[in-house]
Order: C-alpha cells, then sequence, then structure tokens
C-alpha cells in the first residue's frame, strides 16, 4: 500500500532545529528530512517510518517545515496552476502557508496514496480533504486531545487515538471509524541514546499553558518540597517560562528542549518525571510515557484512569498520586538507585517490546487492510480493538505532552 | 544598645516618679548604666547598654552642642555605624566631641542637619531629642523599624519608650487590651508590626519604621514618613558579573560596618546560609584586610546556636561546619525538653505580642551570649525577605515576586522578625546588628531583577554566588531551609512544659472571647495525652501557641503588674 504521511512540527521546535542545523535549508530534500527526523521530534507519530519497516511504499513531510518543502519544489518543480480550482486558501486557519500548501498537494497528487494519514487534522481537516484530487482511497487521522469546536471531520475515514475523548469527538465530528491505537517509539532513537549519562535528579520537560494548571501546581509544590526536609535534591524543569510562571517553576527552568536534545535530557535524569496536562490525567497515557521509558529513564508518572495496563506501576515505572506520594518517590529512588534502575530498564523492555514503530504499525496495518478492504467503511461508533492478546482491552489515553 | 523613655507635658511639668518609673522598667536594655534628665515640662530616660565609648563620657540623656554653642539634648537606642565618617565631616565643619560614641555624632548631626539628618545614618535607631530653642521635640525611628519605640497620649502629656512593658508602670494608665488589634493578630498571625500603629495594648502606638515625629510647644505634633525605599533604587550594574560584585562589595562593606564595637562581638548562627554568610564575612574582613577594620574588637570569633537535637528542626551539624569553618567556636544552648512553664511565660512578657514564635530558644541563646561576656551580636536577619528565601515565595508569580518582598520586607514579616528579636536580645542586654538590613544593600538588592533572587535553581541566589570562595560549598550551596523557631509540635505533644494546662484550666482562658477557646484547649489537652501531633500539626501548632500566647499577655500585661504567673494565687 502507498502511505502518505503530512506532520505538522511546532514552530518553536522547527526555529530550535534550525538554529541547531545553520544553512540546512541548502541540503536536498532527502537529507533534510535524514536530519530531522533523526532529530526524533515527535517520534511515537513516526507512523510512516513503521509502515516502510513492513515493506510498505510511504513518504512522510513535515508541511510547516519550509526549509525541505522547498527543497522538495526546487527538486520537483511545477507550476502553481497545476492545482487547477482546488487552489489553497488556508481559509479555516490552516498554520500551513498557502506556498507550502501547494507544494503539499502536489506532493500527494504525485505519490497517489492510498492512505493519507493526518498527523494534525486540526489544522488539515476534511476542507484539507476536500482540496485533494483525485481523493486517496483512504484518509486517517490522529488526534489525542482537545477537539475546536469547528473541526471539520465528515471526510475522514478512520480516526485513531490512545485518548477516549478524542474518540468520542471523533463520533461528533463527523469521522466514519474510530479505533483506538497507542502511538509507538523508534527502537532506533532509543539506541541512539545508550551513551548519555545521568547528570541530573530529576528531570521535567513539557508545556506549561492554561491546559497546564495542575501540572504548574505540581512541579511548583516540588520546588517548595526541595526545601524541606529531605529535600536538596536537583530540579531541573525544560519548560516555557513567562513572567507569570510561578518563581518554583521559573528557578528550575530551562529553555524548551526539542527532539534529540530532549531525549538527552530525559536520560540525563535520575528520575523522569511526567505530570499529564488536565484533559489527559481524566484518561492518561501522554508521549512522554513512552519516550522516558524507551530512553531507559526512571519514570515518575502521575495516572490516568487509562494508564493502567500500560506499564506495571513499582516494576516498570514508578508513579505517585499526591504532593506527599512524589516527595517521598523521588527521596527514596535517589537513595536507592539499584531498585531505580532496575525498573528504568524493565519499563524499557517494556516499551521497546510492546510500544514500538513497529508494533504500532502492524496494528495499524492491520485497520488499513480492514478499511481499504471495506471501502469507505461505516462501522458502528467506538468499536475497540485489543492489541494485546490476554490482556483487557486498554483505553484510551492522552497525547497532551 | 538601650531603652529610651520620656515625656513632653507642654504646659505641664509631670512627675518625675513617671520618669523614672517608666525609664526603669526597660532596665533590662541597658543594665550598664541609667540616666534621667529633666527641664520643665520634658523629660528624658534612658537606660545604657555601653558599646562604643563605655567611659561616663558615653552617658545618655547627652547634651550636644554645636559650635554656634545651640545645644540640644538626646536619649538613644541603636547604632549609626557610619559615626566615624559622620563625625570626621562634622568636625570639618567646626564640631568638637567630648566623647568617642554614635550617640554624640547623632546629636551633633542633628544640630547641622535638622530632621534631615536621618538620610544620612547608616544603621538602626530610635531617639528622642530635645531642642530648648525651639522647644521641640524630635522623636525617629531607623528606615526599616529594627528599633523600637512606642507613645501614647494621657491626661494631655505624650509619653514615649522603647517598650510596651514600660508602660504598665506609668501611674494612673488604665490597662486595656485592644480587641481589634488582638483579633487581627489572631487571625493573620504577623501583619501588623509594620502597618499599624496600634498595639496590644489600648492607647499605646507605636512610631512605624521609616516615620519622625515632631511635637512643638503647643502640643501640635506631626508625624511624617521619611524613608521609602523605592525612592533610593539605583540603577543596578549592567550585567550579571558585576551585579555579583557590586552586591558582595556592598554585603562585606556592611558586615565591616557593624563590626565597629569597643566591646567583643559574636555571631548567632542557625546552621542556615544567612548567618552563615554573616560569619563568613567577617572572617574574610580579618584575613584579607585586618588593618581595614577600624574601632573593631579583638574578640570576635564566638558564635552561639540554639539546636533541637533529635527533631526536624536540628541544624547543629550545619552551625558547626560555619563555626569551624570561621575559626570561631559554637556554643550550643541545647533543648532536648520543653522548656519550664516559667521559662515560656517569661518569653511572653519579653515579647510582649502576639506571635506565631515560641521565643524561648531565641531568649536563651542571647542569655548565654550574655553570660559568656558578649553584649554584640552578628545575626542573619533580612535576607530571607529580600532575596526570597522562604518557600511560600516559590508561588508568586515571576513578575510579581519582587512585590511581594517589598511587602514582607517593609510592612508584614521582617517588622514582626525584627521586634522579636529586638525584645529578645534586649531582655538580656544584647545588641543585634544585622549586615543584610544595610539600607545601601536593601536598595540595590530592590532595584535587581526578580531572577537574581530566585533563580538558577537556588533561592537568595545572589547571595549564594556572592559568597562563591567564601563559605563552605555545603552551607552555600545547600537547599533545604529551616526557619528558626521551636519545635512547637513535639512541645505541644508534652504539654508545653505543663504551661499549656495551667493556661487552659485559667480563668482567663475560660472566658475569652477572641477564640472559641474550650475547643481549642479540648484539642491541645487530647494532643497532649495522645502525643498525637505530627509535622503536618505544624500550622494548627502555632495558631494554638498564638491563643496561649494572648492569655498569657492579658494575664500579664492587664491583670498583674508584672510577671506572675498563670494560675498562681
Amino acid at each position: 500500500m502507498k502511505f502518505f504521511q503530512i506532520a505538522l512540527f511546532y514552530d518553536q521546535y522547527l526555529a530550535d532545529f534550525n538554529r541547531r542545523h545553520p544553512g540546512r535549508e541548502e541540503e536536498s530534500f532527502e537529507r533534510q528530512q535524514k536530519l530531522l527526523f533523526g532529530d526524533g521530534f515527535s517520534a511515537c507519530h513516526y507512523f510512516a517510518e513503521g509502515m516502510a519497516e513492513l515493506g510498505h511504499e510511504t513518504m512522510m513531510v513535515v508541511a510547516n517545515d519550509s526549509g525541505s518543502q522547498l527543497a522538495w519544489q526546487k527538486q520537483n518543480p511545477f507550476s502553481p496552476g497545476d492545482q487547477g480550482s482546488h487552489g489553497p486558501t488556508g481559509a479555516w486557519g490552516s498554520c500551513v502557508p498557502p506556498a507550502l500548501l501547494e507544494i503539499l498537494l502536489e506532493q500527494i497528487r504525485r505519490f497517489e496514496p492510498d492512505v493519507l494519514y493526518l498527523q494534525d487534522p486540526i489544522s488539515l481537516d476534511s476542507r484539507f480533504v476536500a482540496m485533494i484530487s483525485p481523493r486517496p482511497k483512504m484518509v486517517v487521522a490522529w488526534r489525542a486531545s482537545e477537539v475546536p469546536r469547528k473541526t471539520d471531520w465528515s471526510d475522514i475515514d478512520l480516526l485513531v487515538s490512545n485518548h477516549t475523548p478524542s474518540l468520542l469527538a471523533g463520533k461528533k465530528k463527523g469521522a466514519r471509524w474510530q479505533e483506538f491505537l497507542q502511538p509507538g517509539f523508534p527502537v532506533r532513537l532509543a539506541r541512539a541514546m545508550e551513551g548519555i549519562a545521568e547528570s541530573r535528579e530529576v528531570v521535567f520537560s513539557g508545556q506549561l499553558s492554561p491546559l497546564h494548571r495542575r501540572r504548574t501546581e505540581i512541579l511548583t509544590g516540588l520546588a517548595m518540597d526541595q526545601m524541606g526536609a529531605g529535600g536538596g535534591f536537583g530540579l531541573h524543569y525544560a519548560v516555557n517560562a513567562g513572567s507569570e510562571t510561578p518563581a518554583g517553576v521559573a528557578m528550575h527552568a530551562q529553555a524548551p528542549v526539542y527532539g534529540k536534545e530532549m531525549y538527552e535530557f530525559l536520560k540525563s535524569g535520575r528520575i523522569c518525571l511526567n505530570i499529564h496536562a488536565e484533559l489527559a490525567t481524566q484518561t492518561g497515557g501522554n508521549m512522554r510515557v513512552f519516550e522516558a521509558t524507551a530512553m531507559g529513564s526512571f519514570l515518575l508518572t502521575d495516572l490516568g484512569r487509562e494508564d493502567h495496563g500500560l506499564f506495571r506501576p513499582g516494576q516498570e515505572i514508578e508513579t505517585f498520586r499526591s504532593r506527599q506520594e512524589l516527595l517521598q518517590k523521588i527521596i527514596h529512588y535517589l537513595e536507592h538507585p539499584d531498585a531505580r534502575i532496575r525498573i528504568a530498564r524493565a519499563g524499557q523492555a517494556r516499551c521497546l517490546q510492546d510500544f514500538s514503530l513497529r508494533k504500532t504499525a502492524e496494528n495499524l496495518e492491520k485497520l488499513l487492510q480492514q478499511g481499504l478492504a471495506a471501502g469507505r467503511s461505516r462501522r458502528s461508533f467506538f468499536r475497540w480493538v485489543n492489541f494485546r492478546p490476554g490482556l483487557r482491552p486498554v483505553p484510551a489515553g492522552g497525547c497532551a505532552g | 544598645m538601650c531603652g529610651i523613655a520620656g515625656f513632653y507635658g507642654f504646659g505641664k511639668s509631670p512627675d518625675a516618679g513617671a520618669l523614672n518609673q517608666i525609664t526603669d522598667a526597660l532596665s533590662h536594655r541597658g543594665p550598664d548604666g541609667r540616666g534621667i534628665w529633666q527641664q520643665g515640662p520634658v523629660g528624658l530616660g534612658h537606660r545604657r547598654l555601653a558599646i562604643l565609648d563605655l567611659s561616663p563620657a558615653g552617658a545618655c540623656p547627652m547634651v550636644c552642642r554645636g559650635p554656634d554653642g545651640r545645644e540640644c539634648v538626646i536619649t538613644y537606642n541603636g547604632e549609626v555605624y557610619n559615626f566615624l565618617e559622620l563625625r570626621a565631616e562634622l568636625e570639618k565643619e567646626g564640631y568638637r566631641f567630648q566623647s568617642e560614641t554614635d550617640t554624640e555624632v547623632v546629636g551633633a548631626a542633628y544640630l547641622r542637619w535638622g530632621k534631615e539628618c536621618l538620610p544620612r545614618f547608616n544603621g538602626m535607631w530610635a531617639l528622642a531629642i530635645w531642642d530648648p530653642k525651639e522647644w521641640n521635640l524630635f522623636l525617629a525611628r531607623d528606615r526599616f523599624g529594627i528599633k523600637p519605640l512606642h507613645y501614647l497620649w494621657h491626661q494631655g502629656i505624650l509619653y514615649f519608650a522603647s517598650e510596651l512593658k514600660a508602660f504598665c508602670a506609668l501611674p494612673e494608665f488604665r490597662r486595656k487590651l485592644n480587641r481589634g488589634y488582638a483579633a487581627e493578630a489572631l487571625r493573620k498571625s504577623q501583619p501588623l508590626e509594620g502597618t499599624s500603629e496600634e498595639t496590644l495594648m489600648e492607647g499605646v502606638k507605636k512610631l512605624l519604621p521609616g516615620h519622625r515625629m515632631e511635637i512643638d510647644r503647643e502640643g501640635r505634633w506631626k508625624r511624617e514618613k521619611w524613608w521609602e525605599t523605592r525612592d533610593h533604587l539605583a540603577a543596578p550594574p549592567a550585567n550579571l558579573e558585576k551585579q555579583v560584585a557590586a552586591w558582595r562589595e556592598l554585603f562585606l562593606d556592611a558586615v565591616r560596618l557593624r563590626l565597629r564595637s569597643d566591646v567583643p562581638v559574636a555571631t548567632s548562627l542557625s546552621g542556615g546560609l544567612d548567618s552563615s554568610a554573616v560569619a563568613a564575612g567577617m572572617y574574610l574582613l580579618e584575613k584579607e584586610n585586618p588593618g581595614g577594620l577600624t574601632r573593631a574588637p579583638r574578640d570576635w570569633r564566638r558564635s552561639f546556636c540554639s539546636v533541637f537535637p533529635g527533631t526536624a528542626l536540628d541544624e547543629t551539624a550545619y552551625a558547626e561546619e560555619t563555626a569551624r569553618a570561621t575559626g570561631s567556636p559554637c556554643r550550643l544552648t541545647v533543648f532536648n525538653d520543653p522548656p519550664a512553664g516559667g521559662a515560656i511565660e517569661e518569653s511572653v512578657w519579653t515579647m510582649e505580642d502576639v506571635s506565631p514564635a515560641l521565643a524561648v530558644p531565641v531568649v536563651e541563646n542571647y542569655r548565654a551570649m550574655r553570660s559568656q561576656g558578649v553584649w554584640v551580636s552578628l545575626d542573619g536577619h533580612g535576607a530571607d525577605e529580600m532575596l526570597g528565601g522562604y518557600g511560600w515565595y516559590l508561588a508568586e508569580p515571576m513578575q510579581s515576586l519582587n512585590d511581594r518582598l517589598y511587602l514582607e520586607f517593609h510592612q508584614t514579616l521582617l517588622p514582626s522578625i525584627l521586634r522579636n528579636f529586638d525584645r529578645c536580645s534586649m531582655a538580656s542586654g544584647v545588641e543585634v546588628r544585622m549586615p543584610f538590613m544595610d539600607w545601601r544593600l536593601v536598595c540595590l538588592s530592590f532595584a535587581l531583577p526578580a531572577e537574581l533572587k530566585i533563580g538558577r535553581g537556588y533561592t537568595k541566589w545572589i547571595l549564594r554566588e556572592a559568597m562563591k570562595d567564601i563559605l563552605p560549598e555545603r552551607i552555600r550551596l545547600r537547599r533545604s531551609k529551616i526557619g528558626f523557631n521551636s519545635p512547637m509540635v513535639d512541645w505541644f505533644n508534652r504539654g508545653l512544659g505543663g504551661l499549656a494546662r495551667r493556661v487552659i484550666e485559667s480563668p482567663a482562658w475560660r472566658s475569652c472571647r477572641l477564640f472559641p477557646a474550650r475547643k481549642i484547649g479540648q484539642e491541645i489537652l487530647a494532643a497532649e495525652a495522645g502525643k498525637s501531633l505530627g509535622s503536618a500539626d505544624w500550622e494548627k501548632a502555632l495558631h494554638w501557641w498564638t491563643c496561649l500566647n494572648l492569655v498569657l499577655w492579658e494575664t500579664m500585661f492587664l491583670e498583674s503588674p508584672g510577671k506572675r504567673p498563670v494560675g498562681a494565687a
């Protein structure tokens, strides 16, 4: 099958990537892609890479990355008029500038995919799909966070997510079929980080926003507790701190880290802290759970309802339910490195075995084969898929890292 | 140093006996001498703690003269550390001095510059100056309220004194609880010292920090604020390195000035960063430039600390490490058990207000100092409020952190701490000096961005950075913060040495309507019986103590003329 994936990366990440790779826009499209995907930003979503491992013909583009997209255009000249009456408008507020949207449509037209995979179906929803001619046989989208009111998924064939509310929203917004799917981590990235030594005590990487008030409170509380009995350990928060950020977070803050730098950061911590966003806390499972365990870091995370069963607390990861428990466990595991290392190793083994990119691609492949066989499937709402024989179906978890 | 008192009767000539009584009620503040000066309607009293020029020439009240023959009379509590520099300036203008005190320099400065002398002083003070030519009485407190000054209008006469308890000695003054203040003090614990003129005793006011007051012959009085820190903030140096260097230089200079003393000096160590920094600063100054310490005593390498072995508040190891590093042997006052009830009552009498702190260990620390022949202590107060040392600051958004610090430094928390440490130290005739309260350092600190205070992984970052290569790294980079307080939880589990039950069974407790006395009493006794309090009950224990504190205060300050134990016949 021909699988085409459209990714959109944070502007902050792309700016950071450009800073770390000066002059990369002069490189070929292929070379820039290698650099980008080698950096591993949002790697849990590299489904095209996983599908390629299974022998499918794939293409993945970062639609809002002007460097690589303009290089593609340079290597594959086309006239803007080639898109005919479906010329891009960006009228629904897409974060892809019109010139890059033209390139994207041309890439799809030339690749002629069976399956189009939208990693961000908020910026590129059905109104974007309507611009594609000819329409791929199947349009698949991923969402594991809030869904804005005006989103249109009426032309989405399959919505996949590890976040129950997103699957429910998929139904409301018109997606024809919704399926639970866990993301997967590329083993190659985990292997590339093996040489990174632990040089920090407690690390946290993530976003701060109005959707992360609880996260901010926990990080602030931890900074306060660090000053109390048993405290004194080092805290390192890679966050987007601003003037409204509490002093307790800001004092431990460094610039946000992305891609390889983030994996190195996670790997450098003796304890890797994870705190879900409010939305995801209701359900669980943000990307950090996979990214940290895949790195071989000791993950100490709060637990959403649907995290149960992903990893075994106390054996593969550790969990906390309160500020007090968080402090106790930090102190305990800093004082007991053997236990910490044992858990981190078991967590990594479990992640790379059950939540590898290849495993996810296999699960996705099954869905796509079913979908393609059935044409435009119109299955009943909310059909749980148990990808892990012997275990209870895992309810969805959020992706709000 | 010292305790001051006095009156101004305008048309009347108040009873000299009253002046004697309110002055002698402050004898603990000045065990080294006593002075009374009265002329017509004005009387000034003084209890002397002799620190600069121990001779009789340094006695107060002191008559000061200008080169034009003009005179003033001063009674004065405090230290103006830059008195040597001011004296040299005044000498150039023809002023001559009879003593080696700062008191005489302060008097001369008043004669030279009038009330505008105050901004020239670097130090702490509460003073009264009588200008016999103008028949004008001038009262003033230092910028931040380190030294206290209370006043009372009674029967048309203005009385003033260093402490509240002096007014208990005033004949015919009917003492009453200021219920509004008491209720507020119970509710907020420490909000009133820097913002309200009120005190627990109705009618007795305090002159607020950074304020002065003038009363003329007609009895017209004017009270005004003479100091506002934010009006004196200068632009800090341009880059980080220079900011740290400037801060360090000012801090060390603040320590240097505060070593001016004709009697031995020591440090009060808590084991924390601030007091350790002061001790290390002293050590460094002598090591690097012993000749630069003008008028410093030879004996200053001693330190004192109250410790609580076996409790979460024990900092013995840290205090001893600083003592070793600075070559100042540490004398520990060890609290293995709750203090006796009598000692707690004494601390309430000493503190003369409602405070969430049970002050016995502080009182005992300074008592130990005095017993060892030391009556000047350099302490670390002010750094936590100025540089964001407390945990609760971490919840403050960075954009408002400096405002919060400004408020707690000038109006709420620090003024209460300054009051407590003045009372606790002066109860034993020990003067506490505070390098972090040097106005130049305060102005620089508040001009700096918030991230230099809480940033780069640490609270009080600039202090830590400035102390590089001066303090042992274990102390300098220590993150844990243990406020200097008594182990209240442990002590409540042991009934405060029997005092809690005695207070709860007293008529004063039973008749108190400012808090649910019956319920709280039961809770306190239940905690003692079951030894049930844990570290999570800290706030509760503090509240219980403020209630006990208030009832003890009422009993001692209103019902009894002095320190009569609660429940005693």
